[in-house]
């Protein structure tokens, strides 16, 4: 049996792994590492994005509150915001919203025009839609304007003016400054499009 | 044919690299456990996170206000409360709180003064008075020195604040309530089972039985949030800090948060925070209210509130049942005998059983 005894020799012989073995383990073994460090890189990344973005709400919801305490107070109001470990900027826009008559009402509203009353106001609303954008300054890894992958938090709110009695300390403010009142009343007619300030 | 065993090499080899593989499989299983276990941990925390925001946004938006200011009336220029001024007083109690009202400084002689010479008609402020109010919590603590041996940290102002509020609905909707009460018996459980901890747990147990009646048929509630020491338990997951309890009068206290190691309340009036403020009518009100927690993971928590209000009669507790009538004069209550009270007797037990240290 020589041949088979030979053929055990070379089994023998063949002992460790092979030049091509080995790169395709450490291939795979690589790609399983790169796979992991990606996975927990992506956690981390979303916590952090998480994070920022509670903060931004928090800033948000921060500074319509202080503009429905006093509406003169973000006009000086730093367009970077440090708020826990990060700073975020802001931009605010607000629109006079109109009425959209019914047709029983517009027909009325015609019949008013008709007959001599011109009342262009008679829709003219007391709302005011305020939206304030927040979101991670470039300081903190954001960017100085929202752009996509910035973690930003926009929130929306709409306000009666003629609700003097929101918050006792908004009272005090107005009745401290009541060029506030007339101010708003002459915005009011002068400019339903809306104003903004832009923290970019 | 004579078949080959293996030989001693081979068996040794099988097992090193049998209890490699198991050592591994282990390895990761334990893994797989521990990163389980932090989050579930992390979930708990958030839930908790945002429990405390829903508590406190409840809190501060449904205030139930008096319809007029306390007849002691407040100097104009001096609303709020200097920090030093509560400071300087030596309990940090609630009197610096009602001083707002005119008598700032609390030190004993002007106390004394006004005490003797006001006559009876003009009675200052009493805790009770007020709808909304900030101070110190008027307790017994040890000096903040003190304080590092004998409490888990704390890293907040010193003595921890306390907030007392007549809500016009409950600041933590019942079905959680339900829950949280029953993580409370839970954790009592546990603690009753290790006697290390018998001091602490006496004081959540006197939280728990500070009243027994149902509060279903009142429209407003008086209450307050305040800080006691963690009993340390493993249901948590956490190391021992402070819980903040909401301890309403007439009903069960209920724990909101746990693992706390500082806590600020503030509110926003005449351009600035202040630590220290007392309410009692609408408007009175300060723009908004601000909440900070700093937990003992890290978390660090920094929520600012719209107060929100209604005008209204603060509901009275029930009446004690005959037989029972002037047990609220001897001071003596505990709560766990019947539970009942009238307002002044239920703001006091507030004040002292919570702590269960008298």
């Amino acid at each position: 049996m020589p041949g088979l005894r030979r053929q055990r020799g070379l089994r023998r012989a063949r002992g460790g792994f092979s030049f091509l073995e080995t790169i395709l383990a450490s291939l795979l073994l690589a790609l399983v590492a790169a796979a992991m460090a990606s996975a927990i890189g992506f956690a981390n990344n979303m916590q952090r994005r998480q994070d920022a973005r509670l903060g931004a709400a928090e800033v948000a919801n921060r500074l319509i509150l202080e503009y429905l305490l006093d509406k003169r107070i973000l006009a000086d109001k730093p367009l970077k915001v440090p708020f826990g470990d990060d700073t975020y900027r802001w931009e605010i826009s607000r629109v006079q919203l109109g009425l959209q008559p019914s047709v029983r009402v517009a027909e009325g509203i015609k019949e008013l025009r008709s007959s001599g009353n011109q009342q262009d106001d008679l829709l003219q609303s007391q709302l005011e839609r305020v939206t304030v954008s927040v979101w991670l300054s470039e300081d903190s890894g954001g960017a100085m304007t929202p752009e996509e992958g910035t973690p930003v938090v926009t929130l929306t709110r709409l306000v009666n003016n003629t609700n003097w009695n929101r918050n006792p300390q908004g009272l005090k403010v107005i009745a401290d400054n009541p060029e506030i009142v007339i101010q708003q009343m002459f915005n009011q007619n002068r400019d339903t499009l809306g104003t903004s300030r832009s923290g970019n | 044919m004579r078949r080959r065993g293996f030989t001693l090499l081979e068996i040794l080899l099988a097992a090193a690299l049998g209890s490699l593989v198991l050592v591994a499989a282990m390895g990761v299983l334990f893994a797989i456990s521990r990163a389980d276990q932090a989050l579930q941990t992390r979930v708990a925390a958030s839930n908790e996170t945002a429990r405390v925001q829903r508590t406190m946004q409840r809190t501060f938006t449904t205030l139930l206000m008096a319809t007029g200011s306390i007849p002691d009336e407040p100097e104009a220029e001096d609303d709020a409360v200097d920090d030093d001024d509560i400071e300087d007083s030596d309990d940090g109690s609630l009197a610096a709180v009602g001083s707002r009202d005119g008598d700032a400084e609390t030190d004993d002689d002007e106390a004394d003064e006004s005490d003797e010479g006001e006559g009876d008609d003009e009675l200052p402020p009493e805790p009770a008075d007020f709808r909304l109010l900030i101070a110190s919590d008027p307790r017994e603590w040890p000096s903040e020195l003190a304080m590092a041996s004998e409490l888990p940290m704390w890293t907040g102002p010193w003595p921890p604040q306390r907030l007392t509020v007549v809500l016009s609905s409950e600041p933590i909707p019942q079905p959680l309530q339900r829950d949280l009460l029953a993580e409370a018996e839970e954790i009592l459980e546990d603690a009753e089972d290790d006697d290390g901890d018998e001091e602490r747990s006496l004081w959540v147990d006197e939280l728990i039985s500070l009243a027994d009646w149902d509060s279903d048929d009142l429209d407003g509630i008086r209450g307050s949030f305040m800080v006691e020491p963690d009993v340390p338990t493993d249901t948590i997951g956490q190391d021992a800090g402070w819980s903040l309890w909401w301890v309403p009068i007439e009903a069960e206290p209920v724990r909101v948060a746990s693992g706390i190691v500082g806590l600020t309340w503030a509110v926003f009036i005449d351009g600035e925070f202040t630590r220290e403020y007392a309410a009692s009518a609408a408007e009175e009100l300060p723009a908004f209210a601000l909440t900070e927690l700093t937990f003992i993971d890290g978390r660090e928590l920094s929520y600012v509130y719209e107060i929100g209000w209604t005008v209204g009669i603060e509901p009275e507790p029930p009446a004690a049942p005959e037989g029972e009538e002037g047990e609220g004069d001897d001071g003596d209550e505990s709560g766990d005998d019947g539970g009942v009270l009238d307002a002044e007797a239920g703001a006091e037990l507030l004040q002292q059983a919570a702590g269960g240290r008298e």
